[in-house]
């Protein structure tokens, strides 16, 4: 009998496979994101016209979409395995292929779909063309040529494509809930995650202080205008990144009206914008 | 060099469902109008599709343009040649600038002018060499929305395009596009022969591809699913959603069809709840010639079948299936009147604030519109309720999840909540008709809030300025009107269309004669749409439209009665006596004379007073015109007994006369008689070769 392919199997083969194709391996942000586009490694390696392929795993956090540990699939944190490449490859939608026979999914035995799917994330002013990759039906991957960031054109575009972690070892484990998937082979994702899936949920629908959270987010707001004044581009990033998790706290509550929301988001765009803006001036700079 | 066929494939990387139609609806007629364009015969232009390509396929070409000899005009001649008849610099000027040197300039006549010419001789270049410049003027012409870049270049398409096959005839045909140059190979299907394959004409390809399981032509791919459907579950007399079986086979590129079956505890759940699920995972919900869902429902595959596949689909689908119980579950647990707090967080238009806002707009609108139709209290009250509740499960989790389930669930959850059958049933049909052809609300409280809201949409944003050009269709507001107006008529609903809109123009506080005038031309314009969509001439559209435009009952009514009256062979009897009258008043004006007093005692001919007896014996024939009354045919009718003795008129009176005071009574009585057809028609605008053949 096949051995059972772990959590842990699944991250490290996806990641060797990318590094096999050129990929830096990069880590998780200490940041909380909603997505591993705002990682730096992507959100400023998809600017500017330099080479840039990388691999890593980012720990997504959606306060929204937490169910305090009791939907089988719903999580407050999932794990998504990011991957940009810059140029895009000519092969890149085979190579993509390829990495899932790496994981045991036989490609030629599965009914493998790209379905429209075009991604946008306002708050970053970024937006791109692609794909929701199906597989027997089951979601498992967003595919997407970037077109924008921080409101600037791409050029060349970069090719992201993430992995849901969780849904593929749901899927090659053929577990009904997540909390039941080996992460190695002694301990079950459960046993690790659904605690803290918990209390996130608890504090993100019912504990979170709307009114602290809206003094938090000006707070912080000036503090990224300041540094970015200054030309201190790094740490205003990660307070852009705090504002983005504050705002996701924020709309988990309900607390924030429609026609604020939009006021919000611009804010946030703004600043990410002036933060692009930064990175390119800073690299033209050094050429 | 004989003709030849020419094909072409564009290979991309997966395209959106949408693609294929949007280039045969676009991109095909571009092409052949440029085929034309750049003097191409051709024969049969056939169009073809999957998710991985476009296919281009177009018979006999010619091997070459057509020459051509163009007569090209240049200046006037004095100003190009001297008085000895030598050139002057404008005339160089000329020939330079058409490559050509003065000797060959020559004198021509051109609009009573003599001026200096050039025949220009071009001769045809050979197919194969335009054929790139073609392509790519083709795709240049049309718009690619949202289109993308992908490595670097500036060439936008809908996905990236990786192989481009171009042959014509027995020969490759060089043409790029953005950067990729174009070869004799092709590839099969993804998965079941990713090989790249050479094609050696364009026949040879359509055998070659099929073979390697790319079923190219989605009209194919259409009918062999269904015939699979009936293969594989052996239900005869099934009914599908055709639109999204579409969708579906435009996904793939060889369709492999599972029978699935639904675990019984579904069959419990309302079944649009069930299809909605279905049809969100790209399967087919199967319906019984009685609508009834049936058990088995189609996942449709792309070249790979077998239970590991199909189970594995039927859990997606279980998982999505829990997903919405949960969701009804916790939608539930609210009241369904409280879903109106919700709407404050939808936008609806920029302009005109959230969804909650505009019910509120559908409650005046409601209280504008109710005193028009007859209403008793128990329907008033029910409209009432149907409009305030029609957007509210717009909030609920189930719709936000399901958008395709909005009225559905609507009615679903008013029906648990205890609201009343009529209630319940026009929050779901308040949406009805959503498409040309679809079914018309069943009961007068639905059709009554249909209208209240088709109305809030056409005034809201036809107000925000918004221009609608040509075919296109943003917003649905063309298909929002063509339902209402199709309400409208199938009940009868008699009401003064300009007199609403201003009180509509006025709630939402923005009220100009000039928005009032673009809203009824949007409306009237649908109106002539749909009437020469059912094969009404021109002539009779524009006579009616002429004189009513308020209330679409009277319109639909009349222009029934013209058809029909003159179905009968008698339309000329209504307009020669029309036109005659009507040319003579003409005449009169254009000589500045408008007859304005009419007296009986300034009658003289025998023939004058017999028309004016005619005349006021028949006046009360306007009464068949009353709004209770409406008997139009009947008017008709009586026009048409006119003709004798109007023609007796004109052939014993002299109506211009010498004697002013005489002709302007005759022009005066005759005025009256055109204020009387006018009540109808304008029939002057029907031509008589229209009705010729009648």
């Amino acid at each position: 009998m096949k051995k059972t392919m772990t959590f842990q199997d699944v991250w490290r083969k996806l990641e060797d496979y990318w590094m096999k194709k050129g990929c830096l391996l990069w880590h998780p942000y200490n940041v909380e994101v909603g997505a591993g586009t705002l990682n730096p490694a992507t959100f400023f390696g998809i600017l500017g016209e330099k080479k840039w392929n990388v691999v890593y795993l980012e720990p997504s956090v959606r306060p929204a979409d937490g169910r305090y540990g009791e939907n089988p699939v719903r999580l407050y944190q999932h794990h998504q395995i990011q991957v940009i490449m810059k140029p895009p490859p000519l092969k890149i939608q085979d190579i993509y292929l390829e990495s899932l026979k790496v994981i045991g999914i036989d490609t030629s035995q599965h009914d493998i779909r790209f379905i429209e799917d075009n991604w946008e994330a306002p708050t970053l002013g970024a937006w791109g063309v692609g794909w929701e990759v199906w597989l027997d039906g089951l979601e498992i991957t967003q595919f997407t040529y970037m077109q924008q960031a921080g409101g600037i054109d791409l050029s060349p575009p970069s090719v992201e494509i993430t992995y849901g972690l969780d849904r593929l070892v749901n899927f090659i484990q053929k577990k009904k809930s997540v909390y039941e998937l080996q992460w190695n082979k002694n301990v079950l994702y459960g046993e690790i995650q659904k605690d803290r899936e918990r209390d996130y949920s608890i504090y993100s629908f019912d504990k979170a202080e709307s009114s602290s959270l809206f003094e938090i987010f000006d707070r912080f707001e000036k503090e990224a205008e300041k540094l970015l004044i200054e030309n201190v581009l790094y740490p205003a990033y990660d307070y852009v990144l705090k504002l983005s998790h504050i705002f996701n706290l924020l709309d988990a509550r309900k607390a924030i009206s429609v026609s604020e929301r939009v006021r919000y988001i611009s804010r946030i765009r703004k600043l990410a914008r002036i933060c692009a803006e930064l990175y390119l001036n800073r690299k033209k700079e050094v050429q | 060099m004989k003709k030849q066929d020419i094909l072409i494939e564009i290979g991309c990387e997966d395209l959106p469902f949408w693609a294929g139609e949007y280039f045969r609806e676009q991109w095909v007629p571009v092409f052949t109008s440029l085929l034309v364009e750049y003097r191409l015969d051709h024969g049969e232009v056939n169009f073809f599709y999957t998710i991985r390509r476009i296919i281009l396929y177009i018979k006999d070409i010619s091997p070459k343009q057509k020459d051509i000899t163009t007569e090209i005009y240049g200046p006037p001649i004095e100003m190009s040649l001297d008085k000895n008849g030598n050139f002057k610099q404008a005339a160089y000027k000329f020939a330079n600038s058409h490559n050509m040197s003065v000797e060959n300039l020559l004198v021509k006549e051109r609009k009573g002018k003599k001026v200096l010419a050039l025949i220009k001789y071009e001769k045809g270049k050979q197919t194969s060499e335009i054929f790139g410049d073609i392509l790519e003027e083709s795709i240049r012409r049309i718009e690619i929305p949202r289109g993308m870049k992908w490595d670097g270049g500036n060439f936008k398409f809908l996905r990236p395009i990786r192989w481009i096959t171009a042959l014509y005839g027995k020969k490759d045909i060089k043409i790029s596009l953005a950067g990729i140059k174009s070869t004799k190979f092709s590839y099969g299907h993804r998965t079941l022969a990713p090989c790249r394959f050479k094609v050696s004409n364009p026949s040879d390809y359509m055998d070659k591809v099929i073979k390697r399981f790319v079923m190219f032509d989605p009209d194919i791919r259409f009918e062999f699913v269904k015939a699979e459907i009936s293969r594989k579950t052996g239900i005869k007399n099934f009914i599908l959603d055709e639109k999204h079986l579409k969708k579906v086979v435009s996904l793939l590129e060889y369709p492999v069809i599972e029978v699935c079956r639904l675990k019984e505890e579904y069959l419990e759940i309302p079944q649009e709840i069930v299809s909605a699920v279905i049809t969100k995972l790209n399967g087919i919900p199967l319906l019984d010639k009685n609508g009834h869902l049936n058990r088995n429902y189609i996942a449709v595959f792309d070249g790979v079948g077998g239970d590991e596949i199909k189970n594995n689909y039927q859990d997606v689908l279980y998982a999505k299936m829990e997903d919405a119980l949960f969701f009804i579950k916790m939608d539930l647990r609210t009241d369904f009147a409280g879903y109106i707090n919700g709407l404050k967080n939808i936008i609806y238009h920029p302009k005109w604030g959230s969804m909650y806002e505009r019910v509120e707009r559908f409650k005046k609108i409601y209280s504008i519109m109710n005193n028009y139709f007859d209403l008793s209290d128990e329907e008033k009250g029910n409209i009432y309720t149907i409009i305030s509740l029609c957007k509210n499960d717009l909030s609920t989790l189930m719709v936000t999840e399901f958008p395709a389930l909005e009225g559905v669930i609507g009615r679903i959850y008013a029906e648990k909540n205890g609201y009343n059958s009529i209630i319940a049933s026009g929050i779901e049909q308040h949406y009805w008709p959503r498409y040309s052809g679809d079914a018309l609300p069943r009961t007068k409280e639905s059709a009554v809030s249909s209208i209240i809201v088709r109305l809030e949409t056409i005034c809201g944003f036809l107000l925000d300025n918004m221009e609608i050009k040509g075919s296109g269709d943003p917003y649905g507001l063309k298909r929002t009107t063509n339902g209402l107006i199709e309400i409208i008529w199938d009940r009868k609903l008699n009401f003064p269309l300009r007199e609403v809109i201003r009180k509509i123009l006025e709630v939402f506080g923005s009220y100009s004669s000039e928005g009032e005038d673009r809203i009824m031309d949007f409306i009237l314009q649908r109106i002539d749409n749909l009437f020469a969509g059912e094969g009404i001439s021109p002539g009779i559209r524009k006579a009616v439209m002429a004189v009513d435009g308020e209330n679409l009952v009277i319109l639909r009514e009349k222009i029934d009665a013209i058809e029909n009256f003159f179905k009968t062979g008698s339309a000329k009897n209504i307009l020669v006596p029309f036109i005659r009258v009507a040319n003579i008043l003409k005449q009169a004006k254009e000589k500045g004379v408008s007859p304005e007093t009419f007296e009986e005692s300034m009658l003289v001919e025998k023939t004058e007073r017999e028309l004016y007896h005619f005349y006021r014996e028949n006046l009360k024939i306007s009464e068949l015109l009353d709004n209770k009354t409406r008997d139009y045919v009947g008017f008709l009718r009586q026009l048409s007994k006119w003709r004798e003795i109007i023609d007796r008129f004109f052939d014993d009176v002299l109506v211009m006369c010498e004697n002013e005071n005489l002709r302007n009574n005759r022009l005066a009585l005759l005025k009256k008689i055109n204020n009387l057809f006018l009540l109808f028609a304008d029939f002057s605008l029907i031509p008589i070769v229209e009705v010729e053949d009648a």
